[in-house]
């Protein structure tokens, strides 16, 4: 692992049953550095996520974050954030109760949340039930979340799907003022993966089929891929 | 930050949830007192033995009653994944079964403080043995009932008939803990018999659900 790595992955396999969703994945991630990976549903992608975050065991492989096992050393956990559809928060309770729960979870005081709904515009919304947050104002406090921890890689599964064009952009704006950590953005937007990304990378059938880098993709390669 | 501060974190939030909605406690009272009227009307006092018969109602209660917080229990964890959310923190993921089963053993004894006094009522008991007695019962007896049934549940969770499957795994694996309340209940009404054997029993199997619980539940928090 070289100094500039911050997640390395070797020879990642995950089987359910008979069947095998990763099929002995490489991956690295460099510090600073955004990748994106798509592919069609069922490609192993959110399953990639789940590992690399420490929330499901491979069936084999090793996966390294700052040159640790995540399954050993439980602290390094603290170095990665994750957004996902799904947010991770309770409908009853209030904004800046769930906030604070993750905030107590992870020894944070509760003006270090309130700070960071602030960052993300969502102050006036914290006394609010979460159930009657709209879509973009879950996201953003989704986000509050995860920043909160000052995570320094952030897995971002498919975090933009119910938003409107608007809530997408506030997002991608948030992420861009944050661009000092190390991403990888799991997406079918082909658009947003192009705008964003140092390296994209595809992945099919439990395999990473293609790699682009800088100077190499636009979204004519990138469908052309999928054809 | 330690495993003993997040357990308390877990189980404060539940019981915020839970104070908030009374989902489950509403639930579960309105189930446990029908339980108890049913029983009342199939064996009317005076028929048979009231004690005997009072004490075993008694632990059937709890247990069916038991069934419906351990379903929920986990499930209100994956209506926004947050059950994720709990395994992406830094913490051994044991703090989830404890702070789960606080909160199921709190839930649990509140129903037996009310059930009890109720089932007193309607069968016409009066207890003669020591009333520490009946405490130390209920005390490992439901132990043993909330860390099993809080594992089951957790087990169940990505099943879709949990309802359904929750009875049938929890009730097999529960009989030896429900006897011996039963018979350790029956001594505290009656006084005939010596209710030590079975708290020694108890606290065996108590020991038993305990380990096989701690040691089987990160298994089953795998997809």
């Amino acid at each position: 692992m070289t100094n500039s790595e911050v997640l390395k992955v070797r020879k990642l396999v995950k089987k359910y049953g008979e069947q095998y969703v990763l099929k002995g994945v490489n991956f690295e991630l460099g510090k600073g550095e955004f990748v994106s990976i798509l592919g069609p549903n069922g490609a192993g992608k959110t399953t990639f996520v789940k590992i690399v975050s420490g929330t499901t065991k491979p069936t084999s492989g090793e996966v390294r974050i700052f040159g640790k096992d995540v399954s050993e050393f439980l602290e390094i956990k603290r170095k990665v954030g994750v957004l996902s559809h799904d947010t991770f928060f309770y409908r009853n309770l209030t904004g800046l109760e769930n906030l604070e729960f993750y905030a107590k979870m992870l020894g944070l005081d509760t003006y270090v949340a309130v700070k960071w709904a602030r960052i993300f515009g969502m102050e006036k919304n914290l006394k609010k039930r979460f159930s009657e947050f709209s879509r973009g104002m879950k996201v953003r406090l989704s986000l509050a979340r995860v920043f909160m921890a000052e995570p320094e890689i952030l897995l971002l599964d498919e975090p933009f799907s119910g938003l409107d064009p608007s809530g997408v952009e506030k997002t991608l704006d948030i992420v861009k003022s944050h661009l000092d950590r190390s991403y990888i953005l799991i997406t079918h937007r082909l658009d947003i993966a192009v705008r964003m990304s140092d390296r994209i990378l595809v992945m099919m059938n439990g395999k990473f089929t293609h790699e682009f880098l800088k100077d190499e993709f636009d979204i004519q390669t990138l469908q052309g891929v999928f054809q | 930050m330690n495993f003993v501060k997040a357990t308390w974190y877990l189980f404060r939030k539940d019981l915020i949830l839970e104070f908030r909605t009374k989902e489950m406690l509403n639930t579960l009272l309105v189930f446990a007192l029908l339980t108890v009227v049913v029983f009342n009307f199939a064996f009317p006092p005076g028929i048979i033995d009231p004690e005997l018969v009072a004490s075993g109602i008694f632990w059937v209660t709890i247990v069916f009653t038991g069934t419906l917080a351990f379903n929920r229990s986990f499930s209100i964890e994956t209506e926004e994944d947050s059950l994720r959310g709990l395994l992406l923190l830094p913490h051994d993921p044991s703090f989830i079964l404890l702070g789960k089963v606080l909160f199921n053993f709190l839930l649990i004894s509140i129903i037996e403080v009310i059930v009890y006094p109720i089932i007193l009522v309607l069968f016409k008991v009066d207890p003669v043995g020591k009333f520490y007695v009946f405490l130390l019962t209920v005390i490992l007896a439901t132990i043993g009932l909330t860390f099993i049934g809080t594992l089951q549940g957790a087990v169940l969770l990505r099943t879709r008939a949990r309802e359904i499957l929750l009875p049938l795994l929890f009730f097999p694996v529960i009989v030896p803990i429900i006897i011996a309340a039963t018979k350790a209940t029956e001594a505290f009404f009656t006084g005939k018999i010596d209710p030590w054997s079975w708290l020694k029993f108890m606290a065996l199997f108590d020991f038993i659900y305990i380990s096989a619980t701690i040691f089987l539940f990160e298994y089953t928090l795998e997809d």
